[in-house]
């Protein structure tokens, strides 16, 4: 190297330019970014990888932003696609038969970046000299995200591999059965509920809490039948520990609009915001609103690729409030001609009447969910990408609900009706014990089958609820689901509860099986 | 070597003769006027011998009658008769002349004394071609050497030696006098003196790790000796996209979309419906495309003041691209001087060029222009103020997302008129040197060099949207974009040459080291409507340090051997991985000197063999090796929406990366025959490249974002055999011909995969498999089309089950190929066909008759399979889409089996076949025969030259792909594909363009 710096010193007197080393030294450090060396060492670097991990959520494939709900609501009964975009609406029409296309691909890809991100803090934090209570915590959030991925990711695609360590470029991982990330979704919402805080103050509201934790076990649970652990872990929100935190809202709308966000009935939201942003990812200027609500506004406003049932607007219509009008909660829910009901000159589509829309014929027919839409301030406008309205992933109503479905499923009906209750009388319904006492087991079930649609349609929860119910697995009750959307004549028993995994991880990873029937 | 000659030779005048005769004198040009200072003046059949002086003149004794011989190394001898009067001679130089020396890096030899495969590039005939760049220039000109052209002003043609060696970047390294650097369209064609293209290990070996995908040596023109030559062309032309799709007009647009609206079962659009508009009728390709225009001047001196000598040339390309609002311009100014004086030789290349590009936007999503421009319905107005609102203030047509109209397709006029992009560039690209001559044959040299390039890049959006369902981007508010880079690569080399005759011995040595730095900052800077700029900062640093040595020795011109040895350090990689080592030897043996060769008709016969190792990481950018933390994730919390910084690795690394390494093995003969007239030569190669480094695609469940993280992925190897043939006619007083034909077939074959568990890898619909060709096409087998109800039901696979039970009469039927009894879009995929040509040829042909001269150059492809993407756009007809004319699909009253059935909203299953992109259905045979060139120029006589002042002047008319033979449906087979996994695949590329261009040739 000696005799290197002679002969460039050499040339370097002949031309008079710069030092030696700088053209001999072949270690360059980088000026750009810190690496794994030199990260991960104090507090401050956990804090950051932790909040990473909530970063991951404005993706499109994301949790709670535009994709998801086609999985979730437009697959289920009681939604449907009219997208110009083909293989879009192949995923509402059960006939998917590009499975790499982008919403898919996506799908599968932002859940797993979720699970990359939240196995580097998992894996990285412990070692860091810090305070212990931060780290706890920290831990402990990235196990509940890691759990939120893995439990769509479960109910999407059923046979998933199970990821628990940072990847490594050349991991093909093979796939674990459902039960095997049940149980590690299980246990990781376990260790969350220990280490997590019941609240934050200030500038941190909106991280994972305790009660959250608890509410995302007691779904896993409640979606494998596990009645009494589903119980046990909701318990805490409604009559443990928690039970002051939570409680509904006066108001069924201010679950969906920025202006009432992290509120009493917020048990774990996607935080979103409004602000200038630039396409790209993890970027200088990326996104951290989402782009869900121009999927689902109507003409003019959104893309129309999303379309409510109608069937829904008639079940809401089956049953009058305590003072004889309709259910306040299908105005919040669903927008289409009537959703004021003095009917299209008077119902407001973003700021217009729906008369004034002069829809033809076809859409006028149509009915949009309107959870979720801008419709409220972005009046007369286009809808937004960068959306503000954060998502409540869990919300204590459906807490309530999972709960009465959880003690009804162990024999305990009578003591369920309350909870059920409490979410009717918030939307000025009588009480169940008053307008359906004394039901069976069965009976109950079914009731709150229409009970979940009446208060929860259009939050992505239908299709997981479907399968809970069994009908899926059963051609009787698909019967039921083909009378009320006909494009479940395209569901074959026995492939379609799954999606099929995108084509191009079947062809880079050998380990990987196609899901039955795809 | 010409600056030698020139430099060293006196104007001397020896006379042998023993008669007294007259003095004859004359001058000796070249046919481009330039003087031939040196060149050898012989009576014929004597020993009489003079050297013509710096300005060519020369006197010689003679008597009247008698013949002169006149040679110049590197072109044809001439005899004339000596008549008394002053004589005029012009010199054609010449490829075959065995005396013509090559640089071969480091180190100049002669031609007839390589050991290794070199190509030899005529400038003049490359620059017939009016190009953006060198490598677009040669395509056609050399076996072995494939060029794809992109077409697009100021875009860069793609350029394969020998095949695809590598996974990634396949490009050539360019030694431009002597700087490692590379032949951007910022360089000026019309400034080449020599281009030599070095393609086999042996060769290429001097550059080690950076020649992999072999080299591209191109000096520049120097300054000859004596009083100043001007020389200048001017040319202006006009170019376009010589093909359309046949595309249907808005009534023939109307008449079936309606029909598929209907089967899909969708209400029919009003737009072609109730409120059909006769009046409009957009022919989008015409919106779109336009002529564009090319104009070239180049303006040069060259000559000598003392000892200076100097080369100063200034050139101005102006394109005017073939597409609206898409330009290019070049404005260069060269300077090469040198000067000798005792022991030294100094001197200095450099160029100064402007370039500025004004390219087509494509940043919208969803946006791919040369499919946007045929899929867009013709009942879409280019503007009109129903398309007015918001988010598109302009109205610009496109799909509603109403009951008038829907379509996904992009309007792309709108969006080149909206997306103003400009990138400015000053680039000061050159060396210096200075040599020093130690004793005979043997000096020193120092060769500094550097490249240093400023861009700037400015970008506008104005709002609109452009496209259904993609917003106006930045929250409909004007949207900034400005980069400032700076590229600054230096390189400092230190050499030592020897070179010595000793009896039959020849020994050419050299020995060195070459360090070089790259240093390069940017700045990208956004700014959406009145925010605050944000600026994103980013600095890539690299280093390069190389050792070097060669040798060559050869034994009475008959046995020829070359060793070479590199060893290069790199800092892209880790402590561990940095360092490697290539060395090469190669052999050659001239049979025809042995006292045994007697055959008359062969003049010169040799073979050659090489064996050589070289490395490539060009594919690497600076600190690849390990995963950084990215600094940009935000997470938002609180009541205020308050964004928290977060911090992370996105993008996985292999921290193991290693010099991708490339062993080949080259066997070559040359021969020439009936006095030189003919040659020949042959060259048959196995290249064995082992760890390809590439960002293979890895698989989303590890989380990978921003990017598939390099790896050394894969072995690979290429076959292959070169020929090219040259005749070359006598020179009669009028008409002289030469014609070659070269020919190449390359055939490449996966190894072995760097990841053990890795069979193949699927990009897009091209698979690249163990023992099998790169990104071969990997579909459904189609079996032509469901006519009854009967055929579906009697397509079953072996267990007796229906293959495709949801079929109708009108389907695709497709073939369980896995004969596994189901149909399985997986598993039923098979090869259906090859990106790679069977084999590729050129043919070269110039005449001169008189005062006449005309050239042509073909260029053909055979056997390769291409993807035509903007055909399966508009031909699966489930999108609302424009339609080519005479598309159809099938009915019971309308039974095809061309066209199946087809529904837009593909409502059933059948349909959702119909229209798989993973099908044979669209793939076609990418086989073109092409006339790349023809000119013809009239070069003006001198007597009516000489009252101006010109030494030479020429005129020509010379036309750019005016026919191409090939039963490709697309704008243009001569594709470059993706990337080089999905290298057959037309995803709507800029096309090859036509041009017709007339110029004026002179010197002064």
């Amino acid at each position: 190297m000696k005799t290197l710096i002679n002969i460039c010193l050499a040339g370097l007197l002949l031309t008079g330019a710069g030092s030696c080393k700088k053209y001999t030294d072949l270690d360059i450090e980088n000026p750009n970014r810190k690496d794994e060396s030199n990260f991960w060492k104090t507090g401050e670097d956990a804090l950051q990888g932790i909040n990473a991990v909530y970063g991951n959520f404005y993706r499109n494939g994301s949790p709670g932003s535009r994709w998801t709900p086609f999985y979730f609501d437009i697959r289920s009964d009681d939604g449907y696609s009219t997208s110009p975009w083909n293989e879009l609406r192949s995923v509402g029409a059960l006939n998917i038969t590009q499975y790499s296309f982008e919403v898919n691909y996506d799908t599968w890809w932002h859940h797993y970046r979720g699970v990359y991100r939240s196995n580097q803090v998992i894996s990285n934090v412990p070692s860091i000299a810090m305070d212990e209570n931060l780290k706890k915590r920290y831990v402990a959030e990235a196990k509940f995200l890691r759990a939120v991925y893995y439990y769509n990711l479960v109910t999407i695609w059923g046979n998933i591999p199970l990821i628990l360590e940072p990847s490594l470029p050349a991991d093909k991982p093979a796939q674990s059965s459902p039960e095997q990330v049940w149980t590690q979704i299980e246990k990781d919402l376990a260790e969350a509920a220990t280490d997590l805080p019941a609240t934050y103050t200030g500038e941190e509201i909106g991280r994972a809490t305790k009660g959250a934790a608890y509410a995302l076990l007691g779904r896993a649970h409640l979606q494998q039948k596990e009645y009494q652990q589903a119980a046990d872990a909701l318990e805490w929100l409604i009559s443990g520990e928690g039970q002051s935190l939570y409680d509904l809202m006066p108001n069924y709308a201010d679950n969906f609009m920025h202006t009432t966000e992290n509120n009493k009935e917020s048990v774990f939201e996607i935080q979103f915001k409004m602000r200038a942003e630039n396409s790209g990812e993890d970027g200088p200027t990326s996104n951290v609103g989402t782009s869900r609500s121009p999927f689902f506004a109507p003409p003019g406003h959104g893309f129309n690729d999303a379309n409510m049932r109608r069937w829904v607007v008639a079940e809401f219509l089956k049953e009058e409030t305590a003072a004889g009008g309709r259910d306040p909660r299908l105005a919040v829910t669903a927008l289409y001609d009537s959703t004021d009901e003095r009917g299209p000159d008077f119902t407001q589509v973003y700021g217009g009447s729906f008369t004034s829309k002069n829809y033809n014929e076809d859409i006028t027919k149509r009915v949009w969910y309107r959870k979720y839409l801008n419709d409220y301030f972005r009046l007369n406008e286009f809808e937004v990408f960068n959306g503000p309205i954060n998502f409540r992933l869990i919300r204590f109503a459906d807490v309530l609900l999972m709960y009465a479905e959880a003690l009804n499923g162990l024999g305990q009906t009578g003591d369920a009706y309350q909870y059920v209750d409490r979410v009717r009388v918030r939307a000025g319904l009588r009480p169940l014990s008053v307008a359906m006492p004394g039901m069976t087991q069965a009976q109950f079930l079914k009731q709150l089958e229409h009970e979940r649609i009446m208060e929860l349609t259009g939050e992505s929860l239908r299709w997981n609820d479907l399968a809970r119910w069994g009908y899926f697995d059963d051609n009787n009750k698909l019967a039921e689901l083909k009378a009320r959307d006909p494009e479940f004549e395209n569901f074959e028993l026995g492939r379609n509860k799954y999606m099929p995994i995108p084509q191009t991880e079947i062809d880079i990873n050998p380990n990987l099986v196609q899901n039955q029937g795809w | 070597m010409l600056v030698k000659a020139s430099g060293t030779l006196l104007a001397l005048l020896i006379c042998v003769g023993l008669y007294a005769q007259q003095a004859v004198t004359g001058t000796i040009r070249s046919v481009n006027g330039e003087p031939l200072g040196g060149a050898t003046v012989k009576v014929k059949g004597t020993q009489k011998t003079v050297i013509a002086d710096a300005s060519g003149a020369f006197s010689i004794e003679a008597g009247i009658g008698s013949f002169l011989v006149i040679s110049y190394v590197g072109y044809q001898d001439q005899e004339v008769k000596v008549t008394g009067e002053s004589l005029t001679i012009s010199l054609t130089s010449t490829a075959s002349l065995a005396d013509e020396v090559v640089v071969i890096g480091y180190q100049s030899v002669r031609k007839k004394d390589l050991t290794g495969a070199v190509g030899v590039i005529d400038p003049g005939t490359a620059n017939k071609n009016t190009s953006n760049s060198v490598a677009e220039s040669i395509q056609g000109l050399t076996p072995g050497v494939t060029v794809r052209n992109t077409g697009q002003p100021g875009g860069g043609a793609k350029i394969d030696i020998r095949g695809a060696g590598t996974f990634a970047n396949n490009n050539p390294l360019y030694i431009i006098d002597g700087m490692y650097s590379d032949a951007t369209p910022d360089f000026n064609p019309a400034d080449i003196e020599t281009i030599q293209i070095l393609k086999d290990a042996s060769a290429a070996a001097i550059y080690g790790s950076r020649a992999a995908n072999g080299v591209i040596i191109i000096t520049t023109k120097k300054g000859k000796k004596g009083p100043p030559s001007f020389s200048g062309s001017i040319k202006a032309g006009i170019q376009g996209v010589h093909n359309r799709y046949d595309m249907m007009n808005a009534q023939e647009y109307r008449t079936l979309a309606t029909q598929l609206h209907e089967a899909g079962g969708l209400p029919v659009p009003t737009s072609i419906s109730t409120e059909f508009d006769p009046s409009i009728n957009t022919d989008w390709q015409k919106e779109f495309l336009r002529t564009g225009a090319i104009g070239d001047y180049n303006l040069s001196a060259s000559g000598s003041l003392k000892k200076l000598n100097y080369f100063i040339s200034a050139n101005h390309f102006n394109n005017k691209g073939p597409v609206i609002d898409n330009s290019f311009s070049r404005t260069g100014f060269r300077i090469n001087t040198n000067i000798r004086h005792g022991r030294f030789n100094i001197g200095e290349n450099v160029l100064f060029s402007w370039t500025k590009e004004d390219p087509i936007a494509s940043s919208g999503v969803g946006v791919n222009p040369f499919v946007d421009m045929i899929s867009m319905p013709p009942v879409v107005a280019l503007r009109g103020s129903r398309y007015e609102s918001a988010e598109n203030p302009e109205g610009w047509g496109i799909g509603l997302n109403n009951a008038y109209l829907n379509t996904l397709t992009a309007n792309v006029p709108a969006l080149q008129r909206l997306d103003q992009f400009e990138q400015r560039n000053f680039k000061i690209r050159g060396n210096a040197f200075v040599e020093f001559t130690i004793a005979d044959g043997f000096f020193y040299k120092f060769n500094f060099g550097i490249e240093k390039t400023m861009d700037r890049g400015d970008g506008i959006r104005m709002p609109g949207t452009v496209r259904q369902g993609t917003p106006s981007p930045n929250n409909n508010e004007i949207g900034r974009f400005r980069s400032r880079g700076e590229f600054q690569s230096t390189l400092l080399e230190h050499t030592l040459n020897y070179d010595k005759v000793i009896g039959d011995h020849r020994i050419g040595a050299v020995a060195g080291v070459s360090m070089q730095r790259f240093d390069h900052p940017v700045d990208r800077i956004n700014q959406i409507g009145s925010n605050p700029e944000v600026l994103d900062r980013y600095k890539e640093i690299s280093n390069f340090i190389g050792y070097l040595g060669r040798v060559n020795y050869s034994y009475q011109d008959k046995y020829l051997t070359s060793l070479t040895f590199r060893r290069d350090g790199s800092s892209k990689f880790s402590n561990n991985n940095r360092w490697g080592n290539f060395p090469s030897a190669s052999v050659a043996w001239r049979i025809s000197k042995e006292k045994f060769w007697n055959v008359d008709a062969v003049n010169d016969l040799k073979i050659r063999a090489s064996y050589g190792s070289l490395g490539n990481a060009e594919f690497l950018n600076a600190w690849m090796y390990y995963a950084v933390i990215n600094p940009f994730p935000r997470a938002v919390f609180g009541p205020n929406s308050t964004e928290q910084v977060g911090a992370i690795v996105t993008q996985l690394a292999n921290t193991d990366l290693r010099w991708e390494r490339k062993n080949t093995t080259n066997l070559g003969i040359e021969a020439s025959f009936l006095n030189n007239a003919l040659s020949f030569s042959a060259d048959y190669f196995i290249a064995k490249t082992k760890d390809v480094l590439v960002d293979l695609p890895i698989s989303l469940t590890t989380g990978n974002a921003g990017g598939n993280p390099a790896v050394n992925a894969a072995s690979i190897q290429n076959k292959g055999i070169e020929l090219a043939l040259t005749y070359r006619s006598k020179r009669t007083a009028n008409f002289k011909w030469d014609a070659t034909v070269n020919f190449t077939r390359i055939r490449n074959k996966v190894l072995a995969f760097g990841n053990e568990s890795t069979k193949y890898t699927q990009i897009g619909d091209a698979r690249t498999e163990l023992g099998r060709s790169i990104g071969e096409w990997y579909v459904l087998k189609t079996d032509g089309i469901f006519q009854s109800q009967a055929e579906v039901d009697a397509h079953r696979g072996k267990t007796g089950e229906l293959l495709q039970p949801w079929a109708r009469p009108g389907d695709i039927r497709y073939v369980d190929v896995d004969d596994d009894g189901t149909l399985d879009l997986d598993k039923d995929r098979h090869y259906a066909g090859s990106p790679w040509a069977d084999w590729e040829s050129g043919l070269i042909l110039n005449m001169q008759y008189k005062q006449f001269s005309f050239s042509m150059q073909w260029y053909a492809v055979v056997g390769n399979q291409l993807y035509n993407r903007p055909r399966y756009t508009v031909d699966r007809m489930d999108l609302n889409t424009n339609f080519r004319k005479g598309a159809n699909f099938w009915t019971p009253e309308n039974q095809s089996n061309e066209w199946p059935r087809a529904a837009i909203g593909a409502p059933d299953q059948g349909i959702q076949y119909n229209v798989l992109p993973q099908s044979d259905r669209w793939l076609e045979n990418g086989s073109y025969l092409r006339l790349r060139n023809i000119e013809v120029a009239y070069n003006i006589p001198q007597t009516s030259l000489q009252r101006i002042g010109f030494k030479s002047a020429s005129v020509y008319l010379s036309g750019q792909n005016l026919l191409t033979l090939t039963n490709y449906t697309g704008l243009d087979p001569d594709i470059v594909g993706v990337n080089i996994f999905e290298r057959g695949l037309d995803n709507g590329q800029y096309p090859a363009l036509r041009m017709v261009s007339a110029g004026l040739r002179f010197t002064y």
